[in-house]
């Protein structure tokens, strides 16, 4: 509940000044219209159902293409921590591809894989998988071998060490890449619909430029912050209780 | 077990750090066997040989087929991601213990050696003495037959030491498994031990070995007497000598 | 103070009467050959006029631009952003026209060879194809929608598909989709053929405009008509078949047709820059069925003729003055 209050104060600062400058006409509405307006704007937008429609095109193409990323990347970069052939095979073009602007390789998926969701979900996926490989693999390499010492010395097996030793080791690094690799995929997932409108966040922000529907395009713009916060946030909470050992959880 | 002859190089060639040199000793069953020597010596790297970390370079090492050998680290050796009961209970869950029965016996422990409502807590929440007792009774609850233990009070303040020794000879005597325990404290290795190797280095030789002829149990009131102090002033002339014979070429 | 060659000739003039800067925004395009040619051959300085060039890449970020006062004027449709922001309130007005439909002058629709094993003649030929337009709310959705309705077709007897041109030319050429509606396929392959004129159905119609914002749209229409003037020289400089040389270097870098468009498509420029009332009420219209507008407007509300007559006016009397010869 602190927490919360902390991190909407700010905010809610904003549009309170945002309010008070379009009542003063300092704002211009066309551009600027006032939160109040904007309210009302968003219960019609979310009573027609559009809103929710396309924030659910939007969460979707993110949670898929993310979690295929994700677990691909997982599997990737423990494989690159563990086998010296895959490390020297992958780790400079994993890092190539860290390099690419992602958005750059819409039109060749695209040419690939047909005009249909396959290609922006795909490009999310490289995206959360590159970001994850890297940080599941610098986890591996950053495991201290006092611990596998131990582990074994008091006799674990493959699997023992694996679960009790491996695994939770890279966790708190590996949840850095999910953090970082989930906003990364919001990101991705509305830059592709604001390149190929179709459902979405994205598309209706695109929508609304498109008939200078300023409302519309606040609106949209804000579900995709708010969006992004509580995944944001969700993910943290996972984490507390995936990774309760980590020092910045006890505040 | 049984060292002859073992010696330890790290790296080959011009980059070869030579560690340990020739060392010979055993460690007889229920002894507990203290190894003092400088910094730097090659304690630590005899340890690690012993308990099969590294291989020898030279020299053999005979152990009794199918004893175990646990080691506690001179560094913070507890898993991070493991609260202070499962850190104690791990040697206890790799082989296989009952799960009620080996919480029970960590409990007690931990309640012995001042860690009673910490037991949730995790490593990053305990102080260097309490992380430092947990592995100590990480490694007593798995009941290894030789147990070595590297400098684990070493980074402790003089109280709190006097305090864990009492508790691990407490810990130690009613079963007596064997111990190595390697230290610098010459006060530590005479007020634990029945017998003390001295060791110079490196590359890391055994210079002498002396008997401690006190009585258990002791106290820390033994450190007054005169023939504690004789000993120790025995040692301190041994390491001094060792120290001189590696500045004079 | 040293004049050095080259920069800033106007500053260096003694012109006792100060440049207006006029601050303009466009998508680098052939059709806007008579602004470069008007620029090179100095007719905007000859106005009194400093133009500043913003390129975008899109029409869309213009209706923002031009309402802001970021810019003066626009080089664009009359798109349903633009169309919106004017009904919203926005001073913003089309002064002149600029671009006219030809029959057999420009193909507005092009298709994949062999989606249209018959030819690509009749707009009944794009039943159940995959089309792509730059946006719901373009012209080029607009143009479809003509098209489809003459040949008594939906929206639902078509997949409809919302890309780029950069990316919808190269989906063609591999037949990804079947039809893509844009004037100009900046790719030649030969698998993209011509599809039906939409010129044929709406003959007379205007595609594109030049908008100005608040800035120029003052009762004083010397300096807007002095802008238009500029333009409409320009105009005829490249109907008399110069070639800017800003234009030969846009070709080069974007692999378009160096010639641009042929001697018959010159005329689809219009010279006089007349806007047509009805041209813009039919996208107006659409745009309103379309729900893209907060309310129905009538033509009359964003055309603003003054300027364009003026201009004509300007350009008539300099005509005269250089005994019936442009300059
Ligand atoms: N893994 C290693 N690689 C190279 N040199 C090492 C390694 N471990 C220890 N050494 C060297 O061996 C010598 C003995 O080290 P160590 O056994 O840690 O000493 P002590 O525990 O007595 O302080 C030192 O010179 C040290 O630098
Ligand atoms: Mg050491």
């Amino acid at each position: 509940m602190k927490r919360l209050v902390w991190a909407l104060w700010l905010p809610l600062l904003a549009l309170a000044a945002w309010q008070i400058a379009s009542g003063a006409g300092v704002l211009n509405p066309l551009f600027f219209p006032a939160p109040s307006a904007l309210a009302n704007s968003a219960v019609r937008l979310i009573k027609s159902g559009e809103l929710l429609r396309n924030a659910a095109a939007t969460l979707g193409r993110t949670a898929a293409g993310f979690l295929i990323g994700s677990a691909a990347g997982l599997g990737i970069g423990l494989l690159m921590g563990g086998i010296q052939g895959v490390r020297k095979s992958l780790q400079p073009m994993v890092g190539a591809l860290n390099a690419t602007p992602k958005m750059s390789l819409l039109p060749v998926l695209m040419l690939l894989l047909g005009v249909g969701e396959a290609a922006p979900i795909t490009l999310i996926a490289l995206g959360s998988m590159v970001i994850v490989s890297l940080h599941t693999f610098d986890a591996v390499e950053q495991i201290r071998p006092i611990w596998v010492e131990i582990a074994i010395n008091y006799g674990a097996n493959r699997g023992a060490l694996f679960a009790r030793v491996y695994l939770p080791a890279c966790l708190p690094r590996v949840f850095t890449g999910l953090r970082l690799a989930l906003a990364n995929a919001l990101v991705i997932a509305v830059a592709c619909e604001l390149i190929n409108p179709s459902t979405g966040l994205g598309s209706m922000i695109w929508l609304s430029w498109q008939t200078f529907s300023t409302d519309r395009l606040w609106i949209a713009l804000l579900a995709t912050a708010l969006i992004g916060g509580v995944l944001h946030e969700g993910l943290r909470q996972l984490e507390k209780r995936i990774v309760p050992w980590q020092a910045a959880h006890f505040e | 077990m049984r060292c002859s002859h073992v010696s330890v190089s790290f790296g080959s060639g011009a980059a070869e750090i030579r560690a340990l040199h020739d060392v010979s000793f055993d460690a007889r069953e229920g002894e507990f066997l203290s190894v003092i020597g400088p910094s730097g010596c090659g304690k630590t790297t005899l340890l690690r040989t012993v308990a099969n970390l590294i291989p020898p370079t030279g020299g053999t090492i005979e152990r009794v087929p199918g004893e175990r050998i646990l080691l506690v680290f001179q560094e913070d050796s507890l898993f991070p991601w493991m609260t202070a009961l499962d850190n104690a209970v791990f040697g206890l869950e790799m082989q296989k213990a009952g799960a009620g029965w080996r919480e029970a016996a960590a409990r007690e422990l931990l309640d012995r050696f001042g860690l009673k409502g910490r037991e949730g807590a995790y490593p990053h929440q305990l102080s260097v003495g309490m992380k430092q007792r947990v592995a100590v009774i990480r490694c007593f609850l798995s009941n290894p037959a030789v147990m070595l233990m590297d400098e684990p009070f070493a980074a402790l303040d003089a109280q709190t030491r006097l305090a864990l020794q009492q508790e691990l000879l407490a810990l130690w005597e009613p079963n007596r498994k064997t111990v190595i325990f390697v230290t610098h404290d010459i006060e530590e290795a005479i007020l634990l031990s029945d017998r003390i190797l001295v060791l110079s280095g490196p590359p890391g030789t055994v210079i002498d070995e002396l008997p401690v002829p006190f009585a258990r149990p002791r106290h820390a009131s033994l450190t007054l007497e005169e023939e504690f102090l004789e000993l120790k002033r025995r040692i301190w002339a041994k390491l001094g000598s060792a120290r001189m014979e590696s500045v004079v070429p | 103070m040293a004049c050095l060659a080259g920069a800033a000739a106007s500053g260096c003039k003694r012109d006792p009467r100060p440049l207006r800067r006029v601050r303009v925004t466009f998508l680098p395009h052939y059709i806007l050959a008579p602004v470069y040619l008007a620029s090179e051959l100095g007719f905007f300085e000859q106005a009194g006029i400093e133009l500043l060039v913003h390129e975008v890449a899109s029409a869309t970020q213009m209706a923002p631009l031009l309402a802001a006062g970021t810019v003066d004027v626009a080089f664009s449709g009359a798109i349903p952003s633009m169309l919106n922001a004017a009904a919203k309130g926005a001073r913003i007005r089309i002064v002149c026209a600029r671009e006219t439909a030809i029959p057999g002058c420009i193909h507005e629709v092009h298709g994949y060879r062999k989606s249209f094993p018959e030819g690509f003649h009749r707009a009944a030929e794009l039943r159940g194809k995959r089309i792509s337009v730059t946006a719901p709310t373009s012209l080029s959705a607009f143009l479809l929608d003509v098209l489809l309705e003459s040949a008594g077709l939906g929206a639902s007897d078509v997949h409809l598909l919302t890309m780029p041109l950069s990316e919808s030319a190269p989906a063609l050429a591999a037949g990804r989709i079947d039809a893509v509606l844009d004037r100009d396929m900046g790719l030649s392959s030969p698998d993209i053929i011509p599809g039906p004129s939409v010129a044929e159905l709406l003959p007379g119609f205007q595609y594109n405009f030049i908008l100005f914002g608040d800035a120029l749209l003052q009762n004083d229409v010397s300096a807007g008509a002095g802008f238009l003037a500029a333009y409409l020289r320009g105009v005829g400089e490249f109907r008399a078949g110069k070639k800017p040389r800003a234009l030969q270097q846009l070709a080069a870098g974007s692999g378009l047709a160096a010639a641009g468009p042929g001697p018959v498509c010159l005329d689809r420029l219009s010279e006089n820059g007349q806007v047509d009332r009805m041209s813009v009420q039919r996208v107006i219209d659409w745009s309103s069925r379309k729900k893209f507008l907060v309310r129905p407007i009538d033509a009359a509300e964003v055309i603003d003729g003054r300027f364009a007559e003026e201009a004509q006016r300007l350009n008539g009397a300099q005509h005269r003055l250089n005994g019936g010869q442009l300059p």
